[in-house]
């Protein structure tokens, strides 16, 4: 559906009253969505649409998905998330994956960004090359 | 042997593992050419961007929660919920002798069927104009052929000069008659002491393709192919296409001028450019003026046009004596450049 300037702004307004010092308050944001749907103030639906989006991509932003050829270890998990944590602040939600068609190594996709160290990445990138 | 496999077996162990890094972004929408792309945290402005599939983009709009990208090809095959990647890298097109005589689109692909192309460099499409420390004042002539013109207008390397009229009142003739009058003069005078051939380039931008094809015929017929570029951009080329058409050719100039030689570009016409242009710009939902033509469409030729000019020795890269200059013409100019 569109959504109207002022739907997109008061979504907006909406979406940083939920945050509690950058992070996304998930308590606020089910109190502040059943207000607004109680209330129905005007271009609401739009202003729900919207602030769902911005909830969407917060949590796309914070969401890291790890896929390692091999079970990771819990001192290995637990290194990957503090680094992941200093690199894009608190919050990052980290999922452990395996999958054996990376052969070997690790690759990472935290937020927009992907780490690819893993032995089918490099041979992909290699068959670029040549 | 056994100390060979030992270096061998130091040097691997030497090896640092790198890990690559990408930026990635996922399609949300795709219309008429034009892209939204969701993620692509790093993306920078005018940054090309990797669809997959030999298709590229161009990041037009940086706004909060997504990125306006131009689909500089075949945008059917994408979808909602592609993923695009950065390439770290600005819209380039090839540049060098290399293009004399061939037929390309705006990337610089031959679309002539003659084979490939061996380009001397690749230059930036979007590139700063020369400063005026850099710049030389015009003062050697550049005849066009046309007596009226030369005795009345006389237009000299490193001018822009403006062809206004009515449709068919014979402007693109003028530009073509310049171009043949060039090559013409080229072949008289090769092999002379102190001669600067002038080489030509023909924009075409939202043409139909008959009349490309007539140009580029009558170009031939005259034997002043060989010393002309034609980028071609017609009326069936996407409107991001005839947008950057005309960069490309300045930047094919801009080689020319780079390395000590004179080159005559015509854009025909800057008013289809500016359309298309227009057209880019409501579907990116950018701001519209007067007749729905955005705010900066005077912008969009002014840096343009500015980028040719006649340069002084030291911002030239080769050594041969002479400024080298180029210069471009314009077959209408935008409405919205007017007064009221």
């Amino acid at each position: 559906m569109k959504v109207g300037k002022q739907s997109r702004r008061d979504g907006k307004a909406l979406f940083h009253a939920c945050c509690v010092n950058g992070v996304l308050d998930e308590a606020k944001v089910r109190q502040a969505v059943a207000a607004v749907i109680a209330q129905k103030p005007r271009g609401y639906i739009g202003t729900l649409t919207h602030l769902q989006r911005l909830i969407k991509l917060d949590l796309d932003r914070r969401s890291a998905r790890v896929e390692n050829a091999v079970e990771t270890t819990s001192a290995q998990m637990d290194a990957i998330k503090t680094a992941l944590a200093a690199k894009y602040g608190p919050g990052m939600n980290v999922t452990f994956w395996v999958n054996p068609a990376l052969i070997g190594g690790v690759k990472i996709k935290a937020g927009s960004d992907i780490y690819d160290g893993s032995v089918a990445g490099r041979l992909a990138a290699l068959n670029d090359t040549l | 042997m056994s100390s060979i496999l030992q270096d061998i077996e130091a040097q691997i162990s030497g090896l640092k593992t790198s890990v690559s890094r990408q930026n990635v972004g996922t399609v949300r929408e795709i219309s008429d050419g034009v892209a939204k792309v969701e993620g692509l945290t790093d993306a920078m402005l005018n940054e090309m961007l990797d669809f997959g599939n030999g298709v590229i983009g161009l990041a037009l709009n940086l706004e909060e929660t997504e990125v306006g990208v131009v689909v500089l090809g075949d945008y059917l095959q994408i979808r909602e919920g592609s993923e695009v990647k950065t390439t770290g890298k600005l819209l380039s097109v090839p540049v060098g002798k290399g293009l004399l005589g061939r037929v390309v689109d705006m990337l610089g692909r031959p679309v002539d069927g003659k084979g490939p192309i061996t380009a001397t460099a690749q230059y930036p499409v979007e590139k700063i104009a020369p400063g005026i420390v850099k710049r030389k004042s015009v003062s050697q002539p550049l005849q066009t052929g046309i007596m009226s013109v030369d005795a009345m207008i006389p237009i000299g390397r490193g001018q822009r000069e403006l062809i206004i009229g009515d449709r068919s009142t014979g402007k693109t003739t003028i530009g073509v008659d310049a171009m043949i009058n060039q090559a013409r003069i080229n072949k008289q005078n090769a092999g002379q002491k102190d001669f600067r051939p002038v080489y030509n380039i023909y924009v075409a931008v939202g043409q139909k393709q008959s009349n490309i094809a007539r140009v580029i015929a009558e170009l031939e017929k005259a034997g002043a192919m060989e010393y002309t570029i034609v980028v071609a951009a017609g009326a069936d080329a996407p409107a991001a296409a005839q947008y950057l058409a005309p960069f490309s050719g300045a930047a094919m100039g801009e080689w020319f001028m780079d390395n000590g030689m004179d080159a005559l570009i015509i854009y025909d016409d800057l008013s289809k450019q500016a359309v298309a242009y227009r057209q880019v710009s409501l579907v990116l939902k950018r701001p519209s003026g007067r007749e729905a033509y955005p705010g900066d469409v005077f912008y969009l030729h002014s840096r343009l046009l500015e980028r040719s000019a006649r340069v002084n020795r030291r911002a030239a890269t080769d050594r041969s004596p002479p400024c080298p200059s180029s210069r471009r013409r314009r077959a209408t100019f935008p409405p919205t450049s007017r007064r009221t």
